[in-house]
């Protein structure tokens, strides 16, 4: 079997994939976020050309990425946020907080995510790490310990977790307000990750574990000026 | 115990997720305050459900 035309099909298919990947999550990410409000009445004529060159872009990119990886990346990522953010400054009001849709914009929030992840760049199944020109050579490292049980469960618990104060900073139609929402619900979902990190960590094995006494009285403080909130929340909730 | 902690640990963050979801829909609804008492509470939940695995050295 002729090898040069066994590997023509393999490397067509992850051309095609690969443009797959790049070309679905930014058309998602432009539908919801850059073309429904430039295509909405009342948008100007720039907005709407400044939209449809960023489709342009988002389209041109990964084609062009295919021959030249450079000049692709700089036209579908560069090219294409920027006539996006020239657009949402054309449209001004019109995509003010009021009108905002909660649902369509946390969608569109997810296409972007999985925009950024669709120019990024995996190791190919079938790659050998050890081959790379920079590969260091020597003695393979184990690693030292392995995660507690259930550790991922616990990090994918905190994950999602951190997706409620976001999902209800979208919610909040007070322009004034919204900016500070969503800071604070940045805010609050990091420190969920953080501290789901944590917990799913700690349990390890490489620190001794201390006696449960001792780990409830470490969480004394925060707990007791908990119950002190509680209660004042109590009595808030039971006069007012 | 020690599994009793952790689960305690597990239900603190859970908690936190549902004092911050909360104190940021109380922002958007008009209540600052409730939405300060809220976070208030979320981040004092947060702190103490990580203290659990990592105890001052003071405490016996």
């Amino acid at each position: 079997m002729d090898p040069v035309g066994a590997t023509r099909p393999s490397a067509l298919r992850r051309g095609l994939v690969s443009l797959t990947n790049r070309l679905l999550p930014g058309l998602y990410a432009w539908l919801t976020t850059v073309g429904s409000p430039a295509t909405a009445r009342g948008a100007s004529f720039a907005a709407r050309a400044a939209a449809f060159l960023a489709l342009a872009c988002l389209v041109a990119g990964p084609v062009v990425a295919l021959e030249r990886p450079r000049l692709g990346r700089a036209l579908g990522v560069l090219a294409f946020v920027g006539f996006s953010l020239v657009t949402w400054f054309l449209l001004g009001p019109l995509i003010g907080v009021q009108r905002l849709d909660p649902l369509r914009a946390g969608l569109g929030m997810v296409g972007w995510a999985l925009f950024a992840l669709g120019w990024g760049s995996l190791r190919r199944a079938d790659a050998i790490p050890e081959d790379h020109p920079h590969a260091v050579a020597g003695e393979s490292l184990s690693a030292r310990g392995a995660l507690p049980r259930g550790a991922v469960a616990i990090v994918l618990l905190g994950t999602l977790a951190a997706a409620a104060p976001i999902y209800y900073a979208w919610t909040v139609t007070r322009a004034q307000h919204a900016l500070l929402a969503h800071a604070v619900a940045l805010a609050c979902a990091l420190g969920l990750v953080d501290a789901g990190s944590v917990i799913a960590v700690e349990r390890g094995k490489w620190r001794p574990v201390l006696p449960p006494r001792r780990r409830l009285g470490g969480a004394a403080r925060p707990l007791a000026v908990l119950t002190f909130l509680l209660f004042i929340g109590l009595l808030w909730k039971l006069f007012s | 115990m020690t599994r009793v902690v952790d689960a305690i640990s597990v239900l603190l963050l859970l908690a936190a997720a549902g004092a911050f979801a909360w104190g940021v829909r109380a922002l958007g609804a008009h209540r600052d305050l409730e939405a300060l008492y809220w976070l208030a509470a979320g981040a004092l939940v947060l702190r103490a459900s990580t203290d659990l695995f990592r105890p001052r050295a003071g405490t016996r």
